[in-house]
């Protein structure tokens, strides 16, 4: 099986490292970026399968790329995973609106995680 | 001072006897000023000057440092995501920690903030790893150390590693602090009880005569949600403390954990005599979806003050029984601009019939209460 | 005859002795108090991590009102900044004052704009309203957009701002500064972790000139190149650092500016919000929030945090800084003299009998004082009654003096923040501190007398019309000097707004307190 392409946006080093391990060892190949304006450009030049999205990001708020994702056609059907420490529902609400597919509150299980991500590519 | 003298220069000592000791006071003043001025500013850019120096060198090792720590923990981490982790793991994860200079203060607490930010972050065994891995290494030592300190900083801080990680033996040592004067340490004291203390964590709610500041209770919430095994005992117990921060808090605090059984110590409150515990009765009320208040709330609403009497409304618009529409309905024609304006929110709460209600007010009201019906008739702003 | 003037001289220069070591004295406790200040507050946010903030229903939210005059050029990326600022639950207003550019076309088009049927109540009566926008793009659901007619007034543009927020909380910044990621959490603290009610919160400005901006965002914080702009950001230092921190510990602040600040809407809205007539109206509102709380005998406290939330641009021309510098002296004045009741009253407590005569002493009649002790200064060289010698060691004194505090706060700053990255942008500051006596404080003198002359050649009924003019001037003053001669038939320039913002409006942070005499 082709290798899955995930691209992690999370602005907390270890955090965006960790995440990146786990899914490295879970056989995915994996892109990060610490910054909203680094991952909205790495977004628009290469193509992934999965992307997981930090809502509170310097430069640019997540739930903006999310919907910049949304709104182009060629990146729509990209899964999106949100991850916040913000488990309040407004913000909840309002990523399911703009279209992500999953929406994970810190503190959280990093099984659970990899599982999540499991689900949305086989969805795909 | 007089050996002071015998050590000035020949020329300065001409200059003060000749020059100086003649001078008007408000001249020597100056003089000495000058000299006092000029040293300071020295001062100033030799610190500046050493500081920049001397951080850079700190900063670059730590930054390797850093690196190498979160190296061996996120690897160690992600090792025990999907089989489970045994002594000798600990054993060996400690090891490769060892080989740091942990001898230096800043390398361990290099190591307590990399561990206080994984444990924030993930829960399940990696969470209990991690404080494995705090004791193991004997770095609550290093935390007691600072709650031994006499400076608050250092306290709080110290009680803040303590808590994160769970140490139990320490949890009793922080109750003197819950009602210091000092609003961190307070706040630290409380959240650090909280989540030290296995067999009793709320029992510093009894103990707190001091104001339960927003932060503080923001903070407690956040160690809720985090924490989920922390033993809830019923808040209703704290609903008659004289404390009406704790109050208002314990009601936010029945609403977070649906503690339903509790209504009806809630309806006691309702003739509370501080208006913010009212207020936060009726939040509950509406947070909670208790239907069969809704009346009483509406019925008690002349009876209030403006602030509860909007959250009666509010809070009638969040149980959207289709009781309150007649209520509502005639609020709509209300003088008052924030009374109407929240009347038409809590109809347009109602979905369809509140919709419908909406729409035929917008015949009947006065020109100047329009303005709100349309606002919650455009479906552009309801986004 | 000759006696009496010569005594009077000589009174006068004892009483200028007195005076000045007197503001010496205040500006080494105010140093002393706010370094420990600073530090306490450094010591107690070290360890608390904001981010809770952002998972918690229990944070006040917030209203951020930014009026936008002619901003065309750069609305856009500075409206997508402050759309991406860290807080759970915030709105952003934009009040757009009649643009006679491109600037409500331009927000309309980027952000999916469409008018709505907003209830607008005014709850402070202000000029009429054109239009209400929102976006149709749920990303951008937190902006709202409000259009309404020119007033030439920042004030009325900020009050129907006030207006149709809906927060209990609302921060008002100017839409061209460079306003924080975190800046509304840190602003929201003191609000939640103070036992007193916390009516206003100020934080630091800084000077943007030089900095490097991109899309609305701070990339790099540099010290300014231009001479003019790297005094004034030695001049906004001492007096944020040093002089509000120490101000707020003894709870007696009468200025939040209105580059950014937090205000407690119900306060602001009770007072009748800001006063169309006044040349500086975040001072005049903070004093008026300040009185309605002392009337009420209601324990408050208006707060002021040492970080640099807020960069702006300040003015890089003499010309436009000397307006600037005049605009300030008179809001000042005007509002000292508009409460003129709360002087050395002890019914306002530290207000009437610290704050006041502090501003009234050291911030209006100083420079005055400071310029008649010149002119007899230079009377007693000319006839000779003065020993030379003693005079120029005071002098140095003073100098020496002034230059130590400057000094101590720049490197304060660099001690706690460490803001620029290079040693050089350090000593070049360090160094404009010694050529600031000489070159920049004879400006300040100057246009304080300015201000005070034309305040006193206008009767008091007339300081609202001297409001619009006095708004009105420094733009077309501006536009010729910028803006090719093309006009439309009411004169206005058709297009090519070079430097298209009223310059009158943009520099308007706040008066920063006269430095030494």
């Amino acid at each position: 099986m082709k290798k899955s392409r995930i691209l992690v946006i999370e602005d907390e080093n270890l955090m965006n490292r960790t995440i990146e391990f786990q899914l490295k060892k879970d056989g995915h190949e994996v892109d990060t970026a610490l910054d909203g304006k680094t991952g909205v450009a790495k977004i628009e030049a290469n193509y992934y399968d999965l992307i997981i999205l930090d809502i509170m990001l310097p430069y640019l708020n997540g739930l903006e790329i999310l919907a910049k994702i949304k709104q182009n056609p060629e990146r729509r059907d990209i899964p999106v995973i949100i991850i916040s420490a913000t488990g309040l529902e407004d913000t909840v609400l309002e990523g399911f609106k703009l279209g992500a597919n999953d929406f994970i509150t810190k503190p959280f299980i990093l099984p659970e995680f990899s599982i999540r991500v499991k689900r949305l590519l086989m969805l795909k | 001072m007089e050996k002071l003298y015998n050590f000035l220069p020949a020329f300065i000592k001409e200059f003060y006897n000749n020059h100086f000791l003649a001078y008007p006071l408000i001249i020597k003043v100056a003089y000495v000023g000058i000299f006092l001025t000029f040293f300071v500013t020295m001062f100033c850019y030799l610190l500046v000057f050493t500081r920049r120096v001397v951080q850079a060198s700190v900063n670059k090792k730590a930054e390797k440092w850093k690196a190498e720590i979160e190296n061996i923990l996120t690897n160690s981490i992600i090792a025990f995501t999907s089989e489970d982790y045994t002594d000798e793991h600990i054993i060996e994860i400690t090891e490769n920690l060892k080989k740091l200079p942990l001898k230096k203060r800043l390398v361990r607490q290099l190591i307590i903030n990399e561990l206080i930010f994984l444990h924030r972050n993930f829960s399940g065994k990696v969470n209990t790893l991690i404080s494995r891995i705090y004791t193991s290494l004997e770095l609550q030592k290093h935390s007691q150390k600072k709650l031994r300190s006499w400076r608050w900083f250092n306290k709080a801080e110290g009680i803040a590693e303590l808590g994160e990680m769970g140490i139990q033996e320490s949890a009793g040592d922080f109750l003197q602090y819950v009602n210091s004067r000092n609003i961190t340490l307070r706040m630290q004291a409380q959240s650090g009880y909280l989540q030290a203390s296995q067999t009793d964590p709320f029992v510093f709610l009894d103990y707190t005569n001091q104001n339960l500041l927003t932060f503080h209770q923001i903070n407690l919430m956040d160690i809720l949600n985090r924490n989920k095994d922390i033993k809830l005992p019923v808040f209703s117990k704290w609903f008659t403390s004289a404390n009406d921060s704790v109050v208002i808090f314990c009601i936010r605090l029945t609403v977070r954990f649906h503690q339903i059984d509790s209504v009806k110590d809630l309806l006691r409150l309702f003739n509370h005599p501080n208006e913010e515990v009212r207020k936060e009765v009726i939040t509950a009320v509406g947070d909670l979806s208790l239907v069969d208040l809704e009346q009483h709330l509406t019925i008690h609403f002349r009876n209030e003050t403006q602030e509860c009497r909007l959250e009666i409304i509010k809070t009638t618009g969040k149980i959207c029984s289709g009781d309150s529409l007649n209520f509502l309905s005639d609020l709509v024609f209300n003088t008052d601009f924030s009374t109407r304006f929240e009347a038409a929110k809590a109809l347009k709460r109602h979905g369809e019939m509140g919709e419908e209600r909406l729409f035929r007010l917008l015949e009947t009201v006065p020109e100047e209460n329009k303005s709100v019906v349309l606002h919650m008739l455009d479906t552009k702003l309801s986004a | 005859m000759q006696e009496i003037w010569n005594s009077v001289i000589v009174n006068y220069n004892h009483f200028v002795f007195f005076f000045a070591s007197s503001i010496m004295l205040w500006y080494l406790i105010i140093s002393l108090i706010s370094i420990r200040e600073i530090l306490l507050y450094k010591r107690k946010n070290s360890f608390i991590d904001f981010k809770k903030l952002l998972s918690s229903p229990y944070t006040p939210a917030i209203s951020i009102v930014a009026p936008a005059f002619n901003e065309g050029k750069t609305i856009i990326s500075n409206v997508h900044s402050l759309l991406s600022l860290q807080y759970p639950r915030y709105e952003v207003i934009i009040v757009n004052d009649g643009s006679s550019d491109s600037t409500l076309v331009k927000l309309v088009r980027e952000f999916d704009l469409v008018k709505v049927d907003f209830a607008y109540h005014e709850h402070i009566t202000t000029g009429p309203i054109r239009g209400i926008y929102k976006s149709t793009n749920l990303a951008y659901s937190k902006l709202i957009v409000l259009d309404k007619e020119n007033r030439k007034n920042k004030a009325d543009a900020l009050n129907t701002g006030i207006n149709i927020a809906s927060n209990p909380y609302y921060v008002c910044c100017d839409v061209d500064c460079i306003i924080d990621n975190q800046a509304l959490l840190k602003l929201i603290k003191p609000v939640i972790d103070e036992e007193k009610r916390v009516i206003a919160n100020g934080a630091v400005i800084r000077i943007a000139n030089g900095c490097d901006v991109e899309q609305g965002f701070l990339v790099n914080v540099k010290a300014p190149k231009n001479f003019l702009t790297s005094i004034q950001e030695v001049e906004y230092l001492r007096s944020f650092l040093l002089g509000r921190m120490a101000w707020s510990k003894i709870n007696g602040l009468i200025i939040v500016s209105g580059g950014i600040g937090l205000f407690d809407k119900k306060v602001a809205i009770a007072v009748g919000g800001y006063d169309t007539k006044s040349f500086g109206e975040d001072m005049e509102m903070t004093v008026r929030m300040r009185k309605y709380m002392n009337n009420l005998r209601i324990d408050y406290q208006v707060k002021y945090i040492p970080e640099s939330l807020c960069w702006t641009e300040v003015p890089p021309n003499l010309n436009i800084f000397i307006k600037q510098r005049v605009r300030w002296t008179k809001g000042l004045v005007q509002t000292l003299l508009d409460h003129r009741k709360m002087w050395f009253n002890s019914k306002y407590g530290r207000l009437g009998l610290i704050s006041f005569p502090y501003w009234i002493f050291y911030e209006w009649l100083a420079p005055l004082i400071e310029f008649f002790g010149l002119l007899i200064y230079v009377y007693l060289i000319v006839c000779g009654l003065i020993n030379i010698e003693y005079s120029l060691l005071l002098l140095a004194f003073v100098f020496s003096y002034a230059v130590m505090i400057t000094t101590v706060s720049i490197i304060w700053e660099e001690y706690t923040n460490q803001v620029y990255k290079s040693k050089k942008e350090i000593f070049q500051l360090l160094m404009v501190v010694f050529l600031e006596p000489f070159f920049y404080h004879p400006l300040i003198i100057l246009s304080s007398i300015k201000g005070n002359l034309s305040l006193m050649f206008s009767t008091g009924h007339q300081w609202g019309d001297m409001g619009r003019m006095e708004m009105e001037a420094p733009a077309q003053l501006v536009l010729s000097e910028t803006v090719s001669q093309k006009t439309d038939s009411n004169g206005l320039p058709v297009e090519n707004y070079k430097l298209a913002k009223n310059p009158a409006q943009t520099f308007k942070t706040d008066p920063v307190p006269n430095s030494l005499t």
